[in-house]
């Protein structure tokens, strides 16, 4: 589904700043595979989600998705086949928009409709509600509430119904529970496993938290300086703690697994 | 007081205030072409109704509005201009544009040409004058009102308003927010340019400075009626740019009627009300905090 070849990117190239942000990543995806990243601060994570998403050109290697090159593709073109997450709950909504507003936003583009007819019919009302209530968050009663008067869970729980309303050829989960409480985070998590393993949906998710990274979708990578430096799936990821992979990522590269973020939380579990 | 006057010319400046409204709500960025568009919309209009076509000038002006904001739209999206900068640039040029449209002189009388209000008259003769004209304006702003709203409730609506209110969340929806911008920008104009072309035929005349100010009396209209109608949804916002744009006039006749200060004063008391109006929130968070250093002091004191 997804093929990237060799993508490079250097920030603020021929100046003290310059900065490698991807260093030649190959990576290949098969439709359905949910893919989990890992890694310090400042080792591409975030990097290789804006190069696939393009929110900037990278400097070498290609993208592929759904075997159409996106290489050189505009941001708002391939955000057609892709949906994406942020940390921050507040980018995935249109906080003046009302819940159901937002759905129809989205659903009355994605089904390509007139863009002159009223974006909101009561079918779709009838629709949005049973998804909404699939959340199992109360939504589907408030229809007629501004997005911006949600909880961050509530609003990052309605960003990944928009996101998947109609399913995307790939999705893009960046530490998409990092800024929500604990509850909310695992209620938030918990919907992704389930949307994304309904939908057989290609996804890419990065978290901080590694256990999370090691439990969620089928195989997990870890990135540093650029570079994918481990990538586990299998049997190998299924006896893999923790601690092994810390233990794994030191050794190689005689360097502390730092992230002001990481978590080891739900390790006994 | 000229009570019937005073409600035609709210009316008139209430297409204004809906485009105003357009940039300035639901956009979030003050439209400074403004003050060009509406004399571009006076100047077409005047020279389409001395040309004998009073009804084609209110369409050339709509469209050449519309023409004015596709510049302003195109100068900060495509062209990367500050949104403010974008408006004065567009304005700026527009005055020589406009002098051009008036061939050259700094304004154009209708005086014994036909104006779609002459010719109203000459249908209803037998309404009387100020009724007629009333009816007439009232009738304009609300299906510029009702278009409007049907608009911001359509798909195409609804992804200007996104791209207004969470640009990264329009982007991230695969909405092409510059061509978005650029069509926002020719709306809110194409209705300012209307109400300056309805303004010069009603008045009978089209004057080089007519429009000079004119995105301050918009932005005060459409903040005076957040004031009175309290709705916070489209609908709401608009009627409140409408009415908002009324009470304006009516604010001002009264102040002239009552003698509170000379016409000249206009403008700095329109400026001082915007000023205020914008100065709330934080006039609010300095009371707020005063309060709170008070108690603080006085519980201090008695422990």
């Amino acid at each position: 589904m997804l093929e990237i070849r060799n993508l490079k990117k250097i920030f603020q190239p021929g100046t003290p700043h310059a900065q490698t942000g991807l260093a030649g990543v190959s990576l290949s995806l098969r439709p359905g595979e949910f893919l989990t990243i890992v890694g310090s601060n400042g080792a591409g994570k975030s990097t290789l989600f804006n190069a696939i998403a393009g929110r900037f050109l990278v400097d070498g290697g290609d993208i592929r998705l759904g075997g159409e090159d996106i290489t050189y593709q505009r941001e708002h073109v391939r955000a057609r086949n892709i949906g994406r997450l942020f940390q921050d709950p507040k980018t995935g909504t249109a906080p003046g928009l009302t819940i159901e507003e937002n759905l129809a936003l989205v659903y009355s583009k994605a089904t390509n409709r007139f863009p002159l007819r009223l974006a909101l019919r009561a079918s779709d009302r009838q629709y949005f509600r049973a998804e909404l209530s699939r959340l199992d968050m109360g939504l589907e009663d408030r229809l007629q509430v501004k997005a911006g008067l949600l909880s961050g869970g509530q609003r990052q729980a309605l960003t990944l119904l928009i996101a998947t309303l109609v399913p995307p050829r790939l999705l893009l989960l960046d530490e998409h529970t990092a800024a929500l409480d604990p509850v909310a985070a695992a209620k938030v998590m918990a919907l992704t496993a389930q949307i994304c393993d309904r939908n057989n949906m290609t996804t890419l998710m990065v978290t901080h938290n590694i256990s999370s990274a090691l439990k969620t979708g089928t195989r997990t990578i870890m990135m540093d300086q650029g570079r994918i430096v481990m990538d586990l799936s299998g049997a190998e990821r299924e006896n893999m703690t923790s601690q092994d992979l810390l233990r794994r990522y030191r050794e190689m590269t005689r360097r502390e697994l730092d992230n002001d973020r990481i978590l080891f939380s739900g390790e006994e579990e | 007081m000229d009570t019937l006057g005073t409600l035609q010319l709210g009316f008139v400046y209430a297409i204004m205030a809906l485009g105003v409204f357009i940039t300035f709500r639901v956009m979030n960025t003050p439209d400074l072409t403004v003050d060009g568009s509406f004399t571009l919309g006076l100047a077409v209009s005047a020279v389409c109704a001395v040309q004998g076509l009073p009804v084609a000038g209110l369409f050339a002006g709509f469209i050449c509005g519309a023409g004015a904001g596709v510049v302003t739209g195109l100068l900060q999206s495509k062209a990367g201009i500050h949104p403010l900068l974008a408006g004065i640039l567009t304005m700026t040029g527009l005055y020589s544009v406009n002098l051009a449209v008036m061939g050259g002189s700094p304004n154009v009388s209708l005086l014994q040409k036909n104006t779609v209000f002459s010719e109203l008259r000459r249908v209803f003769a037998r309404t009387d004058k100020d009724i007629l004209l009333l009816a007439a304006v009232t009738i304009l702003t609300l299906l510029c009102l009702l278009a409007l709203g049907w608009l911001f409730h359509t798909g195409l609506g609804l992804r200007l308003r996104a791209v207004g209110n969470n640009p990264d969340m329009a982007r991230a929806s695969s909405i092409n927010s510059d061509r978005i911008c650029v069509l926002a920008y020719a709306l809110a104009n194409a209705f300012v340019g209307l109400a300056g072309a309805t303004l010069a035929q009603y008045q009978g005349y089209a004057d080089i400075n007519s429009g000079a100010g004119i995105v301050m009396v918009g932005l005060a209209s459409v903040i005076i009626g957040e004031v009175v109608v309290r709705k916070q949804s489209i609908w709401g916002g608009l009627l409140a740019a409408a009415v908002g744009a009324v009470v304006y006039r009516f604010l001002i006749a009264l102040a002239l009627y009552a003698d509170f200060f000379p016409a000249y004063m206009l403008r700095l008391v329109s400026a001082v009300i915007v000023a205020i109006t914008l100065a709330i929130p934080k006039i609010r968070e300095i009371a707020h905090n005063a309060r709170v250093k008070k108690e603080g002091r006085r519980d201090a004191g008695n422990p």
